[in-house]
């Protein structure tokens, strides 16, 4: 049994499981738990039968391998076998099923819908990582290792979650990975012995003559408060927002020859995107248009947690046929200019369903490809990536009439009511920003120009790929994203963006955002070409006679003009000239609802520079801290002192003590704070002379000590009197002699750190150790002998 | 007591946990990953805390063996009984124990120390034996301290240690006595009287003449007349039992080499002859160097000098040679095993026989316990120091490696009554 290693061998498998458990937030529905469990099970007893027929080490592996593949095949990938064996064709299958798989992965965001080729994948993969994680964890006896391996599953659900995982997650695979190390060495303490120390004196564990059940109980203490610590500390680390260095689900793909195509980032993040140096172009196209707007991909308008989600896309709705009927932009009046643009797209890497094409699409060839407008956003839609195709789109011109919204922008056609909806952890700083940015600007248009505006003056905002580090509000809170931003005034396209559409919201203006790709750069022969850095997000603003329009807040380092119709305010929009400038900035607008505190950390707008002076707070803010800390740093001080005081009062208690014995312990440990320890086993007198020789007691206090130690002696040797004993002011006084003669170090020291205070503490220790160890029997016992004396005490109060 | 050095460490894979734990924490806080962070802290904190538990002060663990007996033959068992107990005022750690013994010993015995209370003992019991005779050690207790995962080290040696003494190999010699020890037992030769005083002490009344240093003090006071101690000599017959400890002169290695035989011939002849009433000194290295040669020793010391005899320097043997003939200027037997190695050394220790008394020479063929070939025959340079003693009435047996220390006692002895039957 002991070669078969059963118990380990399933535990390995447990872990594996458990590490992969955190992938069921990516896969949705979890059908792949079953086969991929089974085939991690069966791994296992493979090992297990492997080891017991004698197999060693790497022939563990080998047959395992070979065993867990044959079975991958017969039951994945049974439609080409030629008597049971793999043929070139079912490579083929396996190779369709990883590349379908691929495509999945890097077009849908998290949770990835569970596919027939998903599940051999995920099934196959984790059959293969328990055969590596069994041979190192089970076979080779490395445990430690094992957990790289394990780590390395769990890292890919970590890394493509998109936020930090539910910590239970990492809590239930520590476990695990614990119990391996903790097993193993257990089984070194086993096979260490030759022979054994037995107990001469006794012992309560007659069972357990090697100690394992000790250790096993260190092995707990120790574990349990490490997992503690893992889960308390990094609340407390500082953390940097998320970068991705590595592919994953949803995330881009970008390959190395042709055949790579792109993705976007489920959290519409696009970081990667913008930092991205892969020069492979994602598309490149030829236009009429002599300046080419933006190539959208898709809107937006759940903002959640700080991030944006993505909109679910229902594509056999929406891509239906080779030439669907196409409807015209909500919301755009027939008498607003406009001119039609063609746009010829020669490489395509855009994964389906999603096309980049300027907006509004109004017609389009995608050469047999089904496709469809998307009837929200009036994105395109595509059933499966075309290589290349020619698509019309409008070009909104410079004659706007500037109106105010006639109706509710809710009523209004293609604006849901999220359109108009705020962060609430951002929601006072964005309303009293936009108020004072959009000023006296009556209509819509002239209040989105201004907001855009005031975004895009480079001497306020700085365009930058890397954020500021994390800031905290006066109470100490993270600041959420969207504040961040405008406090620190620093950012990408993505965080401009976002605080255009919320502060056109703020000032109920319906908003949502646009992700998509720059123009790209020109080739001098009129060929565009797009790469992933080009990648780029901004919003898209429902103005009355425009429908959703683009607007252009990113500063124009990156993004260039803004849109003609967004470039100049119409006349009656501003009758103060352009909006804000330095001079005639207002001081601070204080909204009666907001608290008190913000004010210092709202971003002030005759603040030119980018990095505004950290909000300072008043010393007396941080009293209480510090108030809270010296309460506690005084109570953990009177830990220890206290404890000995128990100690002592307990010793006093102990049964059958009495009068002087109770007062001669109490006075004992005492004695042994200031380090004289009462030697054992001896007389009264002996312990006279004891004390006489190392103490130093003055005269009087000597005999003060001659008087406690006879008073003992006669109340332990001499026929008991009528009259009570007592030696407390005897002691009293010895111990006053001694506390003045001893260093004042010595003195500190038992106050505040005595030896009987710490040895109550080890006791005390040790009975939770104890009970740490035997949860159930230890507990157990306790309540039997509490109940016992509860039912003596009660017998004896009992009237009779 | 415990003692002795006390490393902390950690060990590889603690380090490991704490530089990748490191990394992935760092890594974890720059890239924003919290998830990434906890693995980085749990495998940091995990090795530190285990050495935090393992910091502390070393137990004060007393230890005490019995061996039993503490005297062993040749591959004789002993039993061990190693008792710790903790004398501090806290629990001690679990310890993986390993007791050091010396190679000849045997097997190291392993075993894990578990957690002890305040006063709490605990027993090993294990059992040693050796084909080495000499002093052996056992102990020191070397003791590792694991945290349950591994991550960290403490290493401890208990210097407390214990030596067994294997004596050299014993042979029954049977009942062959030497040749021309006279019939009787003690007191019958009584000119072969020690030389210095002995035992039985009693008191008689003073004569005159008598040394005034011998007056009994007390008896007299008791008596009210002058007692003195009177010293009997009983006679003793005595033998000078003769090591050659040349390093030079011997050959062949560990214990078929001729050393070992003499050291074994020498052990089995003591026994025999203390057996048969005997006094018998020893002369080698060892008591030349203790003095133990000159005094009247029992048989467990002369048997101990023999299993602590080592090689040594070639004068150490004229010395020897001295010795011996001080110590049987007195008469009595000499029994002396030396190797064939020099002839001048050999005729100086043919003086050692007093006229009268009997000497036995084992001359050993050293070439024969270096060359183990079965067609071996004795080289003549051997055969003719044979001789020599021979001429100054010695009786003389030389030696091969093959040759029981039974059978060459036996041809000595008998060779001996031979030598009277031809001599008549």
């Amino acid at each position: 049994m002991n070669r078969v290693r059963a118990s380990d061998g399933l535990l390995a498998a447990l872990a594996l499981a458990v590490a992969s458990w955190p992938l069921t937030t990516l896969l949705q529905p979890s059908t792949w738990i079953q086969p991929a469990l089974l085939l991690v099970l069966l791994v296992a007893v493979l090992g297990m039968l492997g080891r017991a027929a004698g197999l060693r080490g790497v022939a563990v592996l080998v047959a395992q391998l070979v065993l867990t593949g044959f079975t991958v095949i017969w039951v994945f990938l049974g439609g080409h076998l030629w008597y049971g064996l793999p043929t070139d064709q079912t490579l083929d299958d396996a190779r369709v099923l990883v590349e379908e798989t691929v495509t999945t992965v890097t077009n849908f965001a998290a949770p990835a819908p569970t596919s027939p080729a998903i599940i051999f994948v995920v099934a196959a993969s984790l059959a293969l990582i328990a055969t590596v994680v069994d041979y190192l964890a089970v076979t080779r006896r490395a445990p430690a290792v094992a957990g790289l391996v394990l780590l390395a599953v769990f890292l890919v659900s970590a890394a493509n979650s998109g936020s930090s995982l539910n910590p239970v997650y990492f809590l239930a695979l520590a476990c695990m990975w614990l119990l391996l190390l903790a097993r193993q060495g257990s089984s070194v303490l086993r096979r260490w012995s030759s022979t054994d120390a037995t107990p001469a004196t006794p012992t309560r564990d007659l069972d357990d003559v090697r100690g394992i059940a000790g250790h096993a109980s260190v092995a707990r203490a120790l574990g349990v408060s490490t997992l503690v610590l893992a889960i308390a500390l990094p609340t407390v680390l500082p953390h940097l927002p998320p970068h991705y260095f590595a592919d994953g689900l949803g995330r881009s793909v970008s390959g190395s020859g042709g055949t790579g195509t792109v993705g976007f980032t489920q959290t519409l993040d696009l970081t990667a995107d913008l930092a991205s140096r892969d020069t492979t172009p994602v598309i490149t196209y030829r236009t009429n248009d002599p300046t080419p707007p933006p190539l959208r991909v898709s809107t937006t308008s759940h903002y959640e947690d700080g991030r944006w989600l993505p909109e679910q896309v229902s594509l056999k709705q929406v891509a239906t046929s080779t030439s669907p009927k196409i409807t015209a932009p909500v919301g755009l009046q027939h008498d607003v200019g406009r001119k039609r643009y063609r746009i010829k797209v020669q490489t395509n890497r855009l994964n389906a369903p999603r096309l980049a094409a300027p907006s509004p699409v109004v017609g389009a060839d995608l050469d047999g490809v089904d496709w469809g407008i998307d009837p929200d956003d009036r994105s395109v839609i595509v059933s499966r990536r075309p290589g290349h195709y020619q698509a019309t789109f409008l070009e909104i011109g410079r004659d706007v009439e500037a109106r105010t919204f006639a109706v509710s922008p809710t009523k209004l056609a293609g604006v849901a009511p999220e359109d108009l909806a705020l962060d609430p952890h951002s929601a006072d700083l964005v309303r009293t920003l936009a108020n004072r940015v959009s000023g006296s600007a009556r209509t819509p248009l002239g209040k989105a120009i201004r907001i855009q505006d005031w975004l895009r003056d480079p001497t306020r905002f700085s365009y930058s790929l890397t954020l500021a580090p994390p800031r905290r509000d006066a109470d100490g809170n993270r600041l959420d994203p969207i504040s961040h931003f405008l406090v620190t005034k620093q950012g990408y396209c993505t965080q401009f963006a976002t605080a255009m559409v919320m502060m056109a919201r703020a000032e109920g203006i319906p908003a949502r955002m646009a992700v998509g790709f720059l123009p790209g750069v020109e080739d001098g022969n009129d060929l565009y070409t797009v790469t992933q850095s080009n990648a780029h997000a901004w919003p898209e603003l429902y103005v009355p006679d425009l429908g959703w329009a683009r607007f252009e807040p990113t500063p124009a380092v990156r993004s260039g003009e803004p849109p003609v119709y967004a470039e100049q305010a119409p006349a009656e929009a501003t009758p103060g000239g352009r909006p804000l400038n330095e001079s005639e900035a207002a001081p601070p607008v204080v909204q009666p609802g907001a608290p008190k505190r913000d004010i210092t950390s709202l971003p002030n707008d005759t603040d030119t520079t980018t990095a505004p002076a950290p909000s300072a707070s008043p010393w007396w803010d941080r009293l209480p801290y510090g108030v809270g800390v010296l309460v506690l740093a005084i109570l953990a001080g009177l830990v220890v002192p206290l404890a000995g005081r128990y100690r002592r009062r307990h010793l006093a208690r102990f049964p059958g003590r009495d009068g002087v014995e109770a007062q001669w312990a109490a006075f004992s440990s005492r004695m042994s704070d200031f380090g004289f320890a009462e030697p054992r086993g001896r007389t009264p007198r002996q312990l006279q002379r004891h004390y006489q020789q190392h103490t130093g007691l003055d005269k009087e206090s000597a005999a003060a000590m001659g008087r406690v130690l006879q008073t003992l002696e006669q109340s332990r040797y001499a026929v008991p009197t009528a009259q009570p004993l007592s030696i407390g002011s005897d002691t009293k006084q010895v111990l006053r002699d001694v506390t003045r003669t001893r260093s004042w170090s010595t003195r500190l020291q038992v106050m505040l750190w005595p030896g009987s205070g710490r040895e109550q503490l080890r006791i005390w220790a040790r009975a939770a150790a104890e009970l740490l160890a035997r949860p159930g029997q230890e507990l157990g016992d306790r309540v039997d002998s509490w109940t016992t004396r509860r039912r003596r005490r009660s017998a004896r109060t009992r009237p009779q | 007591m415990a003692s002795g050095r006390r490393r902390h460490t950690l060990t590889t894979r603690g380090r490991c946990f704490v530089a990748a734990g490191t990394t992935l924490t760092l890594g974890g806080m720059l890239l924003g990953f919290s998830d990434l962070t906890r693995v980085g802290v749990l495998l940091v904190v995990l090795p530190l805390a285990a050495l935090l538990l393992t910091r502390r002060r070393p137990p004060a663990i007393a230890i005490s063996r019995e061996v039993q007996p503490a005297r062993l033959g040749l591959d004789q068992r002993a039993e061990v009984r190693v008792t710790f107990q903790n004398r501090g005022g806290r629990r001690s750690p679990l310890f993986l124990a390993e007791e050091r013994l010396d190679y000849a010993l045997g097997d190291r015995p392993r075993f894990v120390l578990p957690r002890m209370d305040p006063g709490a003992r605990r027993r090993l019991t294990y059992r040693v034996s050796s084909h080495v005779r000499g002093r052996h050690l056992l102990g020191p207790i070397a003791l590792r301290q694991r945290d349950p995962f591994g991550l960290t080290h403490v290493g401890l040696v208990l210097r407390s240690t214990t030596e067994v003494l294997v004596l050299p190999r014993i042979e029954p010699l049977g009942a062959a006595r030497p040749r021309g020890e006279g019939l009787g037992s003690e007191g019958e030769i009584p000119h072969m009287v020690a030389s210095h005083g002995e035992d039985d002490v009693s008191i008689r009344t003073y004569r005159e003449g008598d040394e005034l240093r011998r007056v009994h003090w007390p008896a007299t006071a008791h008596r009210g007349e002058i007692m003195v101690r009177q010293e009997d000599r009983p006679a003793r017959r005595r033998a000078v039992l003769l090591l050659d400890s040349r390093s030079a002169a011997h050959r062949g290695s560990g214990s078929t080499s001729s050393f070992e035989w003499a050291v074994s011939a020498l052990a089995s002849i003591a026994v025999r002859l203390v057996s048969e009433g005997y006094a018998v000194h020893l002369v080698s290295d060892g008591t030349l160097a203790d003095g133990a040669s000159g005094q009247l020793v029992d048989l467990d010391a002369i048997l101990s000098a023999l299993a602590l005899a080592q090689p040594g320097p070639a004068e150490a043997f004229d010395a020897a040679v001295r010795e011996g003939q001080t110590l049987a200027a007195t008469g009595g037997v000499v029994v002396a095993v030396v190797a064939d190695h020099d002839e001048d050394a050999l005729r100086r220790l043919t003086a050692v026989r007093q006229p009268g008394t009997v000497g036995l020479l084992l001359l050993l063929d050293t070439r024969s316990f270096d060359n183990r070939a079965e067609e071996y025959e004795c080289p003549e340079s051997t055969t003719a120091m044979s001789s020599i003693p021979g001429t100054a009435g010695w009786t003389t047996q030389v030696v091969g490696s093959g040759d029981s220390v039974r059978a060459v006692w036996e041809r000595a002895t008998v060779t001996g009554s031979l030598q009277q039957v031809g001599a008549r």
